[in-house]
């Protein structure tokens, strides 16, 4: 009987640690999709390059840049790497995380002559890439 | 039935379930989130846009004509866009990119891996084109 008792438990034990196992796996799968710096630099490096495919020489455009650096933050990128713009190349690239990052080419000629990422500073607010476009030389 | 038999369709039930929740959990998560974000469809919009807009202003089909012209950068476009035009009552065509697109266009609902494009025929000055302008433009990691 007390053999019996202590198979019982031991098979127990296993599936308890299958389960575990399982919803660890499970959770880690979903937490990858959910905050995929890969995922997200493609979307950020094709939405900024949308913008500049359209930009205008002479004016000033921000984009909302809020999930890029909550990213970038937790995976210890700091706020001024994230984005660089390459004039020669007519490319943009942006980096997530430190291991990689994603580039974007825009056919438009245009030079971006400065950027920036502008923090939030209350709850209502958002983190901006704030891009000046210049006539290319 | 004997103990171990009990305790391996226990077993086998227990590991179907487990496979049962985790093949809808991919599922759900895949539907949820997608294929992600495909950036061709906005840029070939800009881009035939753009490009149409120049066709009016400018001889395509002239020798000293580049696609600079319209604000294009020609070096860009030559790795993996296509810009096409076509004279529909001579033949005469004349194009930046990558030709082969002109075929591949026409398999792009097919499959994902080829290019996404806009076909159509527009007049200028009496005269009817065909055009075709195409990308196959993706993100691109760099370690």
């Amino acid at each position: 009987m007390h053999i019996r008792g202590e198979t019982v438990i031991s098979n127990y034990v296993a599936y308890f640690v299958l389960v575990a196992l399982f919803f660890g796996i499970s959770f880690y799968y979903i937490q990858s999709y959910h905050s995929s710096a890969k995922l997200w630099e493609g979307f950020y490096a094709a939405h900024v390059g949308h913008v500049l495919n359209n930009a205008i020489p002479g004016k000033t455009y921000w984009i909302d840049v809020t999930r890029a650096s909550t990213i970038a933050h937790k995976s210890g990128v700091s706020l001024n790497d994230i984005f660089s713009f390459d004039n020669g190349a007519n490319s943009i690239t942006v980096r997530l995380s430190p291991a990689s990052s994603t580039s974007y080419s825009f056919f438009n000629e245009v030079q971006v002559i400065n950027w920036t990422v502008q923090q939030a500073s209350g709850d209502s607010e958002t983190d901006r890439l704030i891009v000046s476009i210049g006539v290319p030389t | 039935m004997s103990a171990s038999s009990d305790s391996f369709v226990m077993f086998f039930a227990f590991m179907a379930v487990v496979a049962l929740i985790g093949i809808g959990l991919f599922i759900g998560v895949s539907a949820f989130y997608g294929p992600g974000y495909d950036p061709r469809v906005s840029e070939v919009h800009d881009l035939t846009q753009r490009t149409l807009a120049c066709f009016q202003e400018y001889d395509f089909f002239s020798v000293d004509f580049s696609i600079a012209l319209c604000g294009i950068n020609p070096s860009i476009i030559e790795l993996d866009h296509l810009i096409y035009f076509k004279r529909l009552d001579s033949g005469v065509d004349w194009f930046i990119g990558v030709r082969d697109f002109v075929t591949q266009c026409g398999l792009s609902d097919k499959t994902s891996a080829y290019p996404i494009c806009t076909t159509g025929v527009l007049d200028k000055g009496g005269v009817r084109y065909e055009y075709v302008i195409g990308t196959n433009q993706r993100v691109r990691g760099v370690l």
